[in-house]
């Protein structure tokens, strides 16, 4: 998915002035349900512009669920929210075959998968098979019943939410299929004025049924065809690749980036390169979003994780001690 | 996206199960690398001294004690002694190996108690006497082992402070070039070329040492393989370690021309005085020895040893000077000290210029010498010598007093010739000659110094001279007719050795000369004591053979428009198998008035008040001071030296200040790119001890600069546009402009270094710290 930076042309100043236009509305938007919350919001609006999956992960009723919703709503595009537990079978997710009596054929009926954007909410209750349904879909933006394949629309997201694995009556997920989101945010707790505007606004109605669509799929469609084109500098790459490699050979990791890693973090500053109506990438993008792409795909080593560490806090080594090259050096 | 933020650090101080294997591999970086080397290094330079002995004895303490001293430093850093301590520790490990092996007695074998300690000293002074005694190769004692191990310990201590302590390998060179200067001051040839090239090596183990611990301590390579970081360690060599010993082969090359004989020139040392007797010179005006102590070894010790011989075409040889005595000062005569600035160099041309009067008459002699047990830093040569040839070494003649003395040269097995003009003053001219004044004469005449008893005596004595050659004449009569020659006199010089002298009328030479001296100046006639040699006996096959006991002290006086006239004070002649001999002019006091007595117009009024002028008032031939003007004199050789060292030193503490104003130079100008004013930019805040990170990116690095630094408006804004224009450059599709980022550049420069102190701002000129950094 890397732009060939010779093969097409740089994406056009008045591209990315569109973009920003568009995404600042979007942002606005979001901003009036889920307040105080500005870098998660710019954070999933780059995960949906590098189309991306994202993981939000905390504690119950910080507003995860809510995040999505309002997202969703804000583009005028298909939503589908699937409420994972337990029981929750693969094809609930996917569709079925349904034999037609009238037909005498089997019809497919598409599961909620079928939608622009995908709301998972709580994913790691579904059983490991269901999961993994899902997890398939986002990686081929495509789903494959009785032996047909089924095309998912574009733009095509899932925002899952997670509590965290301490939770009673979870499934975590495994570190195969937490690689397939793009980003991991958490909501965190909101500040105390944001807490007390969430009450006094709540208590009428829900501020979700003021949010109005300020963009649609094809605007979202050629969003995304805009971030594509931003400039990726070679030294950039190397950059990503260097950072990824630090995980690798990092003391505290046991298990560290993967290429697809690589790869996420450096679409994702394509998007951030782009919020910020820039056609080209900076490191400064790579380390601004390095702890949300990396973090939720590392795994500490027993005594890292004894000692307290977090894989947030080796990212922040990392990006301490890696040199930004000037210049590629291969 | 909430990142838990961790402090910094904090992970790697984690209790996990490899850390005190990671630990130890630090220490052993930081702390044992350096200690080699250093331990390396100095035992290196060492080897520079090795031609200053006969033999390589001296190495094992000199060793041993390097190692303990340098082991010793790396246990205290390693157990984290505060860093004043470190050298206080070394220094006592440093007495406590050097008592061992050198002290007696003391408790436990080791133990710097102040007895022992004692003890070391003497055997120190003892080895610094022999080191100034001998040329130097000096032979092995175990004093010399001790003075070379207690030096190059503390040269250990100080090497190994600046390596592993300071960090600072460059200025720890310094120190073993210390230990370069000493053979190369020494040495006649100046140090062998391998001494450099071991002092040049040892500092290139520093060197590479030092990069070695900068790789280590900046910590694991995350982004390099094993491989990556052995390539890393060997460019980190090869820049600035090969850089500045390529720097220091090229001095080694340049030195020699700049400098042709250091040695000679730098430390030209009078090691030996009159004779070879030992003892100091504390006396400053005279040379390294009182020439009377040698005087009296001479007559007292060693009377018939053959101390040279020499053969003449004439019968009656003159008195041989060895060293003129000017000086009356605390009760002794002394010489000047010789200076062969203030010398010509004796060359086989040199016209020596007697200072004879114009009309006094003269007969050329010629007088061939060789040296036999002498072994003496001044030449004994004939009154009034007019050439001498054939020496080797260095000499030089004292202008003044005509003393000719070598420069780390002696007489040793020297031969040599001298043409010397006899010369035969009438009574007339003596009696003739007034003395003006002028101020070199009144040095020459000074009585402050003279106890008024004595002048007195001289006034009675002379009471019926009309002039100053009859009451020299009457002087010397006293003394020879009231005084008796005896070689057990004190020695001494004090006034109640005088007093004693003048009580009992008994005495040897060197009484009678300097108390004629001493009266004849009461009497205001310029006068000098000579210290020299009789002519010796003739041997039958026409050889003259000048022995111990022929050493002699005898007074001159000074008769402008004559010269310097020898007079005999000591009752000793051939009745005492002695060679004293009375100079016919002065044999009989002069009982005429002077034909043209007081009426002559006494040269020296002609104002020039040149000494030489006076003495050699219209002498015939030659005029002084004009040899050969173009000769490089000793002292401008030394002069050249010191300059010359100077300016290599000059040019090496110069040399990073220079590399770095030529780097700034390339990387400003007009073809150089956005990377090189960047890392203008970049070297620049390093210099000036501004933190700065390669894992930052060029907006984050600037910003840093900009909150630390406080830099605000125009200035802040040129940082920011410098760190824009590298970032689009680095990382966009189309390159920026470049248009005034030199400018921005400079702007920067000027506001980072008006924010720093003067010592800051002159450590950055001098020392850029930039440099330490090597480039990959």
């Amino acid at each position: 998915m890397t732009t060939d930076p010779n093969g097409s042309a740089p994406a056009a100043a008045s591209d990315v002035a569109d973009l920003v236009q568009a995404a600042a509305r979007i942002r606005e938007s979001v901003e009036t349900v889920i307040e105080g919350k500005g870098d998660v919001v710019r954070t999933a609006l780059t995960v949906l512009l590098a189309e991306g999956h994202l993981l939000i992960e905390d504690v119950p009723g910080v507003g995860k669920t809510m995040l999505a919703k309002t997202l969703a709503k804000s583009l005028d595009c298909t939503v589908r929210r699937i409420q994972f537990t337990p029981d929750l079978l693969p094809g609930d997710v996917t569709g079925v075959s349904v034999f037609n009596q009238e037909s005498r054929n089997f019809e497919f009926r598409p599961g909620a998968v079928f939608a622009n954007i995908v709301l998972g909410d709580e994913i790691n209750r579904a059983s490991p098979k269901t999961q993994s349904a899902l997890l398939e879909a986002m990686e081929e933006q495509q789903v494959t019943v009785d032996g047909t394949t089924y095309e998912l629309p574009a733009p095509f997201m899932v925002m899952a939410t997670q509590n965290p694995v301490e939770m009673e009556g979870t499934y975590p997920l495994p570190e195969a299929q937490r690689d397939r989101f793009m980003a991991r945010v958490s909501m965190g707790y909101p500040d105390t004025r944001s807490e007390m505007d969430m009450l006094a606004g709540h208590a009428h109605a829900s501020p979700l049924d003021n949010v109005t669509a300020v963009a649609d799929a094809a605007l979202v469609s050629r969003l995304v065809e805009v971030v594509r084109l931003i400039h990726v500098a070679e030294a950039v790459r190397q950059y990503a690749v260097d950072l990824s490699n630090a995980t690798r050979q990092h003391p505290d990791i046991r298990l560290g980036a993967s290429p697809r890693a690589t790869l996420h973090l450096v679409r994702a500053s394509k998007a951030a390169a782009a919020l910020d109506a820039r056609d080209h990438v900076l490191p400064d993008d790579l380390q601004t979003l390095a702890p949300s792409v990396l973090a939720h795909r590392l795994i500490l080593t027993a005594d890292a994780q004894i000692a307290g560490r977090t894989t947030e806090s080796v990212i922040t080594d990392i990006l301490r001690r890696v040199p930004v090259p000037a210049t590629a050096r291969v | 996206m909430t990142t838990t933020a961790t402090p910094p650090g904090t992970g790697s101080r984690a209790p996990r199960g490899d850390a005190p294997v990671a630990r130890n591999r630090v220490s052993s970086g930081v702390i044992l690398g350096p200690s080699i080397a250093s331990a390396v290094a100095v035992i290196l330079a060492s080897i520079a001294l090795g031609p200053l002995f006969d033999s390589g004895s001296w190495f094992g303490a000199t060793f041993v004690t390097v190692v303990v001293v340098i082991a010793v430093g790396g246990v205290a850093t390693w157990v984290r002694l505060p860093l004043f301590l470190v050298p206080i520790v070394q220094a006592l490990a440093l007495f406590s190996i050097l008592v061992a092996r050198f002290g007696t007695d003391a408790p436990l074998g080791f133990v710097p108690t102040l007895d022992a300690m004692a003890g070391l000293r003497e055997i120190l002074s003892t080895g610094m006497g022999e080191i100034d005694r001998f040329a130097p190769p000096v032979p092995y004692s175990t004093g010399v082992s001790a003075v070379t191990a207690i030096g190059l310990g503390c040269v250990a201590i100080v090497v190994f402070v600046l390596q592993v302590n300071l960090r600072m390998p460059v200025i720890a060179g310094l120190a073993l070039i210390a230990v370069y200067v000493v053979p190369s001051f020494v040495l006649d040839d100046g140090a062998p070329w391998w001494a450099f090239a071991a002092v040049a090596v040892a500092w290139m183990v520093l060197l590479i040492s030092d990069e070695r611990v900068g790789l280590v301590s900046w910590g694991r390579l995350l982004r390099r393989s094993e491989g990556g970081a052995a390539s890393s360690a060997l460019s980190g060599l090869s820049s600035a370690a090969l850089r500045l010993g390529a720097l220091a082969i090229v001095a080694a090359v340049a030195l020699p021309i700049l400098v042709p004989s250091l040695a000679d020139a730098v430390l030209g040392r009078h090691n030996t005085g009159f004779g070879s007797a030992t003892g100091s010179g504390d006396n400053p005006g005279s040379v390294g020895l009182d020439p009377f102590v040698s005087l009296r070894r001479d007559l007292l010790q060693q009377p018939d040893v053959v101390v040279f011989r020499y053969t003449t075409d004439t019968a009656s040889p003159s008195y041989l000077r060895v060293v003129v005595l000017e000086q009356y000062q605390d009760e002794k005569w002394s010489a000047r000290a010789f200076d062969p600035s203030t010398g010509r160099r004796i060359t086989d041309d040199l016209a020596l210029s007697p200072a004879i009067g114009a009309g006094v008459a003269t007969t050329a002699q010629t007088y061939s010498l060789t040296a036999d047990k002498l072994d003496n830093a001044e030449l004994p040569v004939p009154e009034d010598a007019t050439r001498i040839q054939g020496l080797t070494g260095q000499w030089y003649e004292d202008i003044q007093t005509g003393t000719v003395f070598g420069v780390d040269s002696t007489t040793k097995g020297a031969a040599w010739k001298a043409d010397a003009l006899e010369s035969t003053p009438t009574t007339d001219q003596l009696q003739a000659s007034v003395v003006g004044s002028s101020p070199d004469l009144e040095s020459l005449r000074s009585t402050s110094n003279v106890p008024a008893s004595l002048g007195e005596l001289a006034r009675t004595v002379t009471a019926a001279g009309a002039t100053n050659f009859a009451k020299a004449v009457l002087l010397q009569k006293y003394f020879r007719d009231n005084f008796t020659y005896s070689q057990s006199a004190g020695g001494d010089q004090s006034t109640s050795a005088l007093d004693s002298f003048l009580r009992d009328k008994s005495g040897y030479c060197q009484q009678f000369a300097a108390t004629m001296a001493l009266m004849a100046r009461s009497l205001g006639i310029p006068a000098r004591v000579v210290v020299g040699y009789t002519p010796g006996t003739r041997s039958d096959d026409g050889t003259w053979v000048v022995k111990g006991k022929d050493a002699h002290a005898w007074p001159e006086l000074l008769f402008p428009g004559v010269g310097w006239v020898r007079f005999e004070p000591t009752p000793r002649g051939a009745a005492d198998g002695g060679t004293v001999s009375v100079p016919t002019y002065a044999t009989q006091v002069p009982t005429t008035t002077p034909t043209n007595g007081p009426t002559a117009k006494p040269t020296s009024t002609s104002g020039s008040g040149k000494l030489d002028n006076l003495l050699a008032e219209g002498a015939a031939g030659t005029t002084p001071f004009d040899g050969p003007a173009a000769e490089t004199t000793a002292d401008q050789w030394r002069a050249r030296g010191l300059v010359a060292l100077l300016v290599v030193a000059v040019l090496l503490a110069a040399v990073p200040a220079v590399w770095r104003v030529l780097r700034r130079r390339r990387r400003m100008s007009a073809t150089a790119s956005v990377e090189d004013a960047w890392e203008e930019l970049r070297d620049t805040a390093r210099d000036l001890g501004i933190e700065w990170s390669d894992a930052r990116t060029p907006r984050q690095a600037v910003a840093r600069v900009i909150e630390r630094q406080h830099l605000t408006g125009t200035v802040a804004e040129a940082a920011t546009r410098v760190g824009r224009v590298t970032e689009r450059s680095r990382y966009a599709a189309t390159p920026p402009s470049t248009d005034g980022l030199t400018d921005d550049v400079s702007t920067v420069r000027t506001a980072l270094l008006d924010r720093v102190d003067r010592p800051t701002r002159i450590k950055a000129a001098l020392l850029p710290a930039s440099l330490r950094r090597s480039e990959d």
